[in-house]
């Protein structure tokens, strides 16, 4: 009964969600008021009922209901309980439900927000957020239901894919499908504005920037905790593959990363209004496409679960709305004029727009790597792949570039700088970059890319710095304590100083990134029981394994004592988990973490009469990549924080004055 | 029972989008222009007062030379006080605006009230809606 209340909720809130979409747009044509606040509220109304569906599905794997299709299909008698959650979104009709009510939840509080700011915009953004959320229902209504039944009941279920046997994976699928859904958040803002006409005089773009800003930080979070997740389970050492499923996440981070820097320009300046347009609609279209090849998409990929024969769909979807939202751009594009223009080629608004350039290049050739197979496949009838050397070569040099604008682009003033001053701006960064330079290649960082890289680095984090050093310096003469100067600095002008904290997290990603690919050492030993081996600084010893059987899977545990030189630093424990069933091999490396470097044995085969092989890695600075998505958090938070502008009162002179104001 | 079910569940939306309808609410959803030109120069003069603040920063670390800064200065200024002057001289359109009305408005209606009740001395209401009116101001 529980699961057919679910069924019921579900179909309602397709029901409900069809109506918003007609109320709103319907309310806002006509001028009918009441009709948008009832579209409104039946919004509003859409999460409960999803949140009922959620319950009863939940429900049905905590109970076991194997009669339920689904949970038979993703469930098991022997599959750990609190695997119960992953299992709700590891695969296709329950992970739709999950961006279902996640999606409704974000909606209502878009809407919420927009409601009193922009309440001619906000009907409009309403109807393209239910369009969306009216689709993924429909979905899940007519073709992947969650609560569809099995006409013989089976006495166990398949179990959950063993991949999926990780902690990461309570966070990492939950806030990768929520990232790229919430893309839709600014782009239904943008859109709903272009719809109404309002686009013309910035009037969504604050709501834009914040709306923005919260679908980067959790694509951004989807993106470390796939990377972490990947790393630690995997068993192959790395944290990025350039995998089809891992480029889907990337390509919308990309672009949304590109918008929040340039809608910053349309707030100052009133510049960038079309670009700006076309950057939500390509990073909108990229999120689309992530969820088709999510789904069931043509491209081969690792990431085998939550497979459908459904992308098509979400194909189609993407080509309508893409369609869609390129005629209300050419419709309005009148409307789009610059208030502002480019004064000179060196200030803040150029360096946005050159990095601006480079994030959508790279996002376009990750696309074209990504879909190349298919193009292969349908010319000449052989799938082609391009692997991590196409994307290297050709991404890493734009990376590096922007990584350079991050340095260089914050310097420089808005509207204008003369070469000059900023050469005397980039003088300490630019010491500090050669200094850095010299003394990597003392301490034998020889590779030139990773020596560029770090230098770049240290452009961006000296320039910083000194940057917070120089604030601090000029706000001292109004605060004598240093310590106060520099909270003043940061309070004064949070969205700046917000966005250094996570430029500085993003250095510590790209840091650990580029010294973990270009000086890691991997080794595969074939050892014994007693047997002892040397991998750089570590001397390990196998001391041995024990093997434990559960219904679903065996599970062998390899034991290592580990000695840095001489100093013995503990035991380490690495898991090879054979699931028959599936016919996969899941483990779990046994990883030492410091700042420095990691140093990771992963089992890769136990062998009869004790031996078994190990692949052994030292990557250094790994620990800085997993280290920087707490600061990345905590600046993006620290720069959404409002702040108040002196109000127009106390600057206006009365008009009893009779004199001229201004 | 299910219907039963069926029946609760969707009393919650059905609440939902017919309380506007029941209630009358959302009769001032569109009182408030987000285009409308004082949300546009609030927006302006915000943007002008966030330049002229992170400019005094660019010149107080040395981001922005002095001749810099005295230009990029002047021009966010002559933004920030032609945005205040449009704004007043709004208000002033407005006001002016909203004194036309009111006394077309009394125009009417001592018209009407003249030619539908002639007083037998002779004198209307206007004098009576007349004090209820401000005094207009001068642009």
């Amino acid at each position: 009964m529980i699961v057919d209340a679910g069924q019921i909720a579900l179909a309602l809130a397709f029901i409900v969600s069809g109506y918003v979409v007609l109320a709103s747009f319907l309310g806002v044509t006509r001028r009918v008021p009441e009709l948008v606040v009832s579209g409104r509220y039946g919004l509003y109304s859409v999460p409960v009922l999803l949140l009922v569906a959620t319950l009863a599905l939940i429900y049905a794997f905590v109970n076991n209901d194997f009669s339920v299709k689904y949970v038979a299909e993703n469930s098991s008698l022997g599959m750990p309980r609190a695997y119960v959650w992953v299992a709700f979104y590891a695969g296709n009709a329950g992970s739709m439900l999950f961006l279902g009510v996640v999606f409704a939840l974000m909606a209502v509080a878009t809407v919420a927000s927009l409601r009193g700011r922009l309440p001619y915009t906000a009907p409009y953004a309403t109807g393209v957020l239910a369009i969306v959320l009216t689709f993924f229902l429909g979905v899940m209504v007519f073709l992947a239901n969650p609560f569809a039944r099995l006409a013989v009941v089976p006495m166990d279920g398949q179990g959950i894919n063993p991949l999926l046997v990780h902690f990461g994976m309570f966070i990492h699928p939950p806030v990768q499908m929520a990232g790229l859904i919430s893309v839709a958040l600014p782009f239904s803002i943008a859109i709903g504005a272009l719809l109404a006409g309002k686009g013309g005089a910035d009037e969504w773009v604050d709501l834009g920037r914040i709306w923005g800003m919260i679908s980067w930080v959790i694509l951004t979070l989807g993106l470390l905790l796939g990377a972490w997740w990947a790393y630690t389970i995997l068993g192959w050492g790395g944290y990025w593959a350039w995998d089809p499923v891992e480029n889907s996440a990337l390509m919308p981070w990309l672009a949304m990363t590109a918008f929040v820097h340039s809608i910053m320009v349309q707030k100052r300046r009133g510049m960038f209004r079309m670009w700006n347009m076309v950057i939500i609609i390509i990073g909108f279209t990229m999120a689309q496409l992530g969820m088709f090849i999510n789904r069931g998409g043509p491209v081969p990929s690792v990431h085998s679960f939550a497979e459908s024969t459904m992308g098509w769909l979400f194909l189609m979807a993407m080509a309508v709305t893409l369609f869609g939202s390129v005629a209300a751009f050419i419709w309005r594009l009148d409307t789009l004029r610059s208030r502002g223009r480019l004064e000179s080629m060196l200030s803040r608004e150029s360096g946005f727009l050159a990095q601006n350039v480079l994030f959508l290049a790279v996002a376009f050739v990750t696309l074209w790597g990504t879909v190349y197979p298919i193009f292969s496949e349908v010319a000449n009838d052989v799938v082609v792949t391009v692997g991590r050397p196409f994307f290297d070569r050709v991404n890493g040099p734009l990376l590096l570039g922007i990584v350079f604008l991050m340095g260089v682009g914050p310097l420089l003033p808005w509207r204008r700088a003369t070469p000059r001053g900023l050469a005397m701006t980039l003088r300490i960064p630019a010491i500090t970059a050669i200094a850095t330079g010299i003394g990597l290649a003392i301490l034998g960082v020889r590779q030139p890319a990773a020596l560029v890289a770090f230098m770049t680095c240290a452009i961006v984090v000296a320039g910083i710095l000194h940057e917070w050093h120089r604030g601090a310096k000029a706000r001292r003469r109004r605060d004598v304590n240093p310590v106060v100067a520099f909270y003043n600095l940061l309070m004064a002008n949070r969205p700046r100083y917000g966005g250094y904290v996570v430029h500085l997290s993003i250095i510590m990603l790209v840091a650990g990134a580029t010294a973990s690919s270009f000086y890691s050492t991997q080794r595969d030993f074939a050892m014994s029981p007693g047997q002892t081996e040397t991998l750089g600084r570590y001397t390990f010893t196998y001391t041995g394994s024990r093997h434990e059987s559960y219904s679903d899977r065996e599970e062998a545990y390899a034991q290592f004592e580990v000695f840095v030189g001489d100093k013995y630093v503990g035991v380490m424990e690495a898991l090879r988990a054979d699931y028959p069933t599936f016919n996969i091999a899941s483990t779990r490396g046994a990883i030492r973490s410091t700042p420095l470097e990691d140093f990771y044995i992963v089992p890769s085969e136990f062998r009869d009469g004790g031996e078994a092989v190990f692949r052994v890695l030292i990557n250094p600075m790994v620990w800085w990549m997993w280290a920087s998505g707490p600061l990345l958090v905590l600046g993006t938070l620290f720069s959404l924080t409002p702040h108040r502008q002196p109000s127009l009162a106390s600057l206006r002179i009365p008009a009893s004055a009779g004199t001229a104001r201004a | 029972m299910l219907v039963a079910i069926a029946l609760i569940l969707s009393l919650i939306p059905a609440a939902a989008v017919i309380y506007p309808f029941v209630r009358g609410i959302g009769r001032d959803e569109f009182a408030e222009d987000e285009s409308a030109p004082m949300a546009d120069l609030m927006r302006r003069w915000n943007a002008s007062v966030d330049g002229l603040r992170s400019t005094e920063l660019e010149n107080a670390i040395g981001n922005l030379d002095d001749n810099d800064y005295r230009v990029v200065r002047r021009q966010l200024m002559t933004e920030a006080a032609l945005v205040l002057k449009t704004m007043e001289l709004e208000e002033a359109e407005e006001e002016r605006l909203l004194t036309n009305v009111r006394s077309e408005v009394r125009e009417v209606r001592s018209r009407v009230e003249g030619a539908t009740e002639p007083s037998a001395d002779g004198e209307g209401t206007e004098g009576t809606a007349e004090t209820e009116e401000p005094p207009p101001r001068s642009p």
